[in-house]
């Protein structure tokens, strides 16, 4: 019994020991980190002060002649972080006079992998521009760690070299590495263009596949007249993501080459084609775009349909037109297409202003005759107006389905419960395409 | 020595063996979330909110798991910062929140058009918004089937399985696509660090005991598990609140298994990926980011937390029983070899043993079979050594997720005790309760 409370008690003291310890420990620690705070904010002080005036060797001499190494190096790379042009530079300048630069150049070779990562974020943050060379070898570096630092690095630091030496990565096919090249031809502005467009005619299939693609955010007139030619590449990625691009350059001149690409042998072509024809906006593609409504692929007939959607009212026309189709995936693509286009709503809204259009009334009709009546039942619950309700009932005088027939009931009910029936009989657009008020009603029977 | 003896040895040899595999795995884990913080998740995700390079993403969900206001979390998930997103929601036949769904968001009733990649029910209905970006089907089905019908509407080459109704956290979803982005091996599944939504502020423990010492087993199973295992070819199963799949590896392993709840499903979905991708000769990972992405309740009550551990054992079993022909194959690496037989006998089968262990050790030393030095040793590896681990959690969580800094001693003995009793006393009612 006297053991077991000798440890008991043995154990006691020394968790009070490692306990007070810790604290200990702890107090210290954030004694030395509030004294290093101090120190960084009078070194922000005097370099933000000085530096403009002084330039960087008399800032160095006669104001920090013998600093707090880290401290000050944590400062100059915050400044690295938020400066740009002269005083970017200056601060550059302050980092090589201190040797920074150096040291962690020499660290970009150590064995150590942290050390390296860590040595060329620094070197990244700082932005100095002859860490270039360097970084570039730590490009082909084994450890993922240390790639992904290189990489932020060379972006980073956004000169062309670096970016010319980022675009080395893009041979791999990873997307995060296109992704952070992307992100430096975005920020580097015009300069990149000279990049991207020896990239679109570069030998590796994939660094060409990025071109085209980031072409459509950063590029312009120039590379538009490339994607055209990229639209004829052996590659398909290439094609499509070329196809993709002439679309969000919004480029008006490329419509003949993308109304080719809609006959492309890959769907990936003729599918992005689709959508960038829809993103261009022009009236003139409605036929195109109809044809592609019979495409083989689910995704081409899709694109093609939304890019009808995309054109106003010839491509309502058009998708009108289809409900007709031989083919029956082009007429249910259409009919969807419609549906979403809000056709319901339009011709409602026409019914109200008393105005008549034949198209739409018989393409109603149609979706009702190919089954298609979830769409109309919903809309006929949730109308309240008595005029557009019996508008859409006679026009669908004849088609049998049961969800019309409940349609119908309902609207019998409605107006035998009120013999006045609804006196505002050319309500407002809201109180007509309102959410479904009688869809509980439903759901319970 | 007597057999007594060799009994309680092996009960100490079978607690001192799961427990330093589960500090490896914590030791693992902890080496992941340093890379992950070396590599400048944090920093960087919000810049890929306006890339067009960022694949766009399906996120799935079931009404019935959405607890609070409907249309403010649907508000919360379409409100996140992500360049191409849409999201698919289920309810069921009838369910009042439908109405309200449709109502706030304009949604249109489609006849919609879409690939049939998988069998599944066909819809009762189908809403839609005017972007596309919502769509909402009733069904009367299982949710297992749910989720194959969100594959065949998914209209995007990512997709998220969300369940508990979760609140992500500012830029959860980039951060969770960027390993799908990155080069080297394939990216299976993703999933993040998940904390209470009780957790008001991230340094203190969220209120309630139950809640708190749920916690701190989710800590463990995610930090000292889920984030290691995948260096040592796990992990043998996954789920969560939201996790990120590649749609092309669903559809390929054939979708998820019907008639299953979604911790189930996703479980069961964790060994046929596996499964498809050793097939194929793929190399890939599953990966837990070390980075709290998302809050979500945590049980309060003993009855909610029963409910919820035993949902997890059937899942589990399920996933553990469909990929009993993984086990002892070479062909399936570290998963065949270590993983899984591991998974069966420290987890499929721990509760049973671990009671067993308990009681024998208990009567043996009652019965003055066994001294007290064999005893307290079992007890220490059973109950302390768990405790160690557990405390390694909160360690790591502390320092990697930069939560939970503000009560220290407190912390360390939650997690302590946690191990002590909590998680035994789960697995004795599991066991009684339901015989797993």
């Amino acid at each position: 019994m006297g053991t077991i409370l000798f440890y008991l008690l043995l154990f006691i003291v020394v968790a009070l020991a490692a306990s007070a310890f810790y604290l200990l420990v702890r107090i210290i620690g954030i004694y030395l980190r509030a004294r290093r705070l101090e120190t960084m904010r009078n070194y922000e002080t005097i370099l933000y002060a000085a530096l403009p005036k002084l330039g960087p060797e008399d800032t160095l001499r006669a104001l920090l002649p013998q600093p707090d190494s880290a401290a000050l190096e944590e400062v100059l790379l915050r400044m690295g972080d938020e400066a740009e042009g002269e005083w970017k530079e200056q601060v550059i300048q302050v980092y090589r006079i201190r040797g920074y630069a150096d040291k962690r150049l020499r660290q970009l070779r150590s064995h150590s992998k942290p050390r390296r990562s860590d040595a060329a974020r620094r070197l990244g943050r700082i932005g100095d521009p002859e860490a270039v060379g360097p970084l570039k070898d730590l490009l082909s570096d084994r450890r993922e760690e240390v790639r992904e630092a290189a990489l932020f690095a060379l972006g980073r630091i956004g000169t062309l070299p670096a970016l010319r030496a980022m675009c080395e990565m893009l041979g791999a096919g990873d997307r995060w590495a296109q992704e952070k090249i992307a992100e430096a031809m975005e920020e580097m502005g015009d300069e990149c263009h000279l990049v991207l467009c020896e990239l679109l005619q570069e030998g590796n299939a994939a660094c060409r596949a990025f071109a085209a693609e980031v072409a459509g955010t950063v590029g312009g007139n120039e590379e538009a007249l490339l994607l055209e030619g990229a639209l004829r590449d052996p590659e398909i990625d290439v094609r499509a993501r070329a196809a993709s691009s002439l679309g969000r350059l919004r480029h008006r001149a490329s419509r003949p080459a993308l109304r080719q690409a809609l006959k492309d042998p890959a769907w990936e072509v003729r599918c992005q084609a689709a959508k960038a024809l829809g993103l261009l906006g022009d009236g003139d593609d409605a036929l195109a775009l109809a044809d592609a409504l019979r495409d083989t692929s689910w995704w081409v007939r899709q694109n093609a349909a939304s890019a009808l959607q995309e054109l106003g009212e010839r491509g309502e026309r058009a998708l009108e037109a289809a409900l007709w189709d031989g083919d029956r995936f082009a007429r249910e693509t259409a009919a969807q297409a419609l549906e979403e286009a809000g056709l319901l709503e339009k011709l409602a809204m026409e019914m109200r202003e008393g105005r008549v259009d034949r198209g739409k009334e018989k393409a109603v009709r149609r979706l009702a005759e190919m089954g298609r009546v979830g769409c109309i039942a919903d809309f006929l619950g949730r109308s309240r107006e008595r005029a557009v309700v019996e508008g859409f009932l006679s026009l669908l005088a004849g088609v049998e389905h049961p969800e019309l027939e409940e349609a119908r009931k309902r609207a019998a009910e409605r107006e035998a419960a009120a013999p006045g029936g609804d006196k505002d009989g050319g309500g407002n657009a809201e109180a007509s395409a309102g959410p479904g008020d009688e869809r509980r009603e439903r759901g319970s029977e | 020595m007597s057999v007594y003896h060799l009994l309680v040895y092996i009960a100490i040899s079978y607690y001192f063996f799961i427990y330093s595999i589960h500090l490896l795995h914590l030791a693992l884990g902890h080496g992941a979330a340093l890379k992950w913080k070396n590599m400048g998740y944090l920093e960087e995700a919000h810049r890929l909110t306006r890339s067009t390079l960022v694949p766009p993403i399906t996120l799935v969900a079931h009404l019935d798991a959405v607890d609070g206001d409907t249309v403010q979390w649907i508000d919360h998930l379409l409100g996140q910062r992500f360049p191409h997103l849409e999201l698919i929601l289920f309810a069921r036949r009838g369910d009042e929140r439908l109405r309200g769904v449709a109502e706030a968001y304009y949604l249109r009733r489609m006849d919609r058009v879409y690939r049939r990649f998988l069998p599944s029910p066909e819809p009762a209905a189908l809403y839609q918004s005017g972007d596309r970006r919502l769509v909402l089907a009733e069904m009367e089905g299982e949710k297992g089937h749910a989720l194959n019908l969100a594959l065949n509407l998914s209209r995007y080459p990512l997709f998220a399985v969300l369940d508990r109704g979760p609140r992500l956290e500012e830029d959860a979803l980039l951060c969770l696509i960027r390993p799908f982005m990155e080069g080297g091996s394939e990216t299976a599944a993703v999933m993040g660090v998940e904390i209470p939504s009780e957790m008001e502020e991230n340094y203190l423990l969220p209120g309630g005991r139950i809640a708190r010492f749920s916690f701190m087993e989710s800590l463990r199973l995610q930090l000292g598990y889920l984030a290691g295992a995948p260096y040592l070819g796990g992990p043998s199963v996954m789920s969560g609140s939201l996790i990120v799949y590649r749609k092309d590896d669903l559809l390929r392993a054939g979708g998820f298994r019907a008639g299953l709840s979604v911790t189930e499903a996703e479980m069961d979905m964790t060994i046929r990926l596996h499964r498809l991708l050793r097939a194929e000769r793929r190399r890939y990972r599953f990966v837990l980011l070390p980075q709290v992405t998302l809050r979500r309740g945590f049980p309060r009550s003993w009855r909610e937390h029963f409910r919820g551990y035993s949902r997890m054992r059937k899942g589990v079993a399920e996933a553990m029983w469909s990929g009993r022909d993984m086990l002892f194959r070479p062909r399936y690496g570290y998963l065949g070899m270590v993983q899984l037989p591991t998974f069966w006998l420290f987890v499929n089968l721990a509760p049973a043993i671990g009671l067993l262990s308990y009681a024998v050790a208990a009567a043996l030393f009652a019965l003055g079979k066994v001294g007290w030095l064999p005893f307290a040793a079992f007890l220490c590896v059973s109950s302390l050594y768990p405790g160690l681990v557990g405390a390694g959690a909160v360690f790591a969580a502390r320092r990697e997720l930069g939560i939970l800094k503000g009560q220290g001693i407190l912390l360390y003995a939650y997690a302590f005790l946690t191990q002590l009793w909590f998680r035994q006393l789960t697995a004795v009612a599991a066991f009684v309760r339901y015989g797993l």
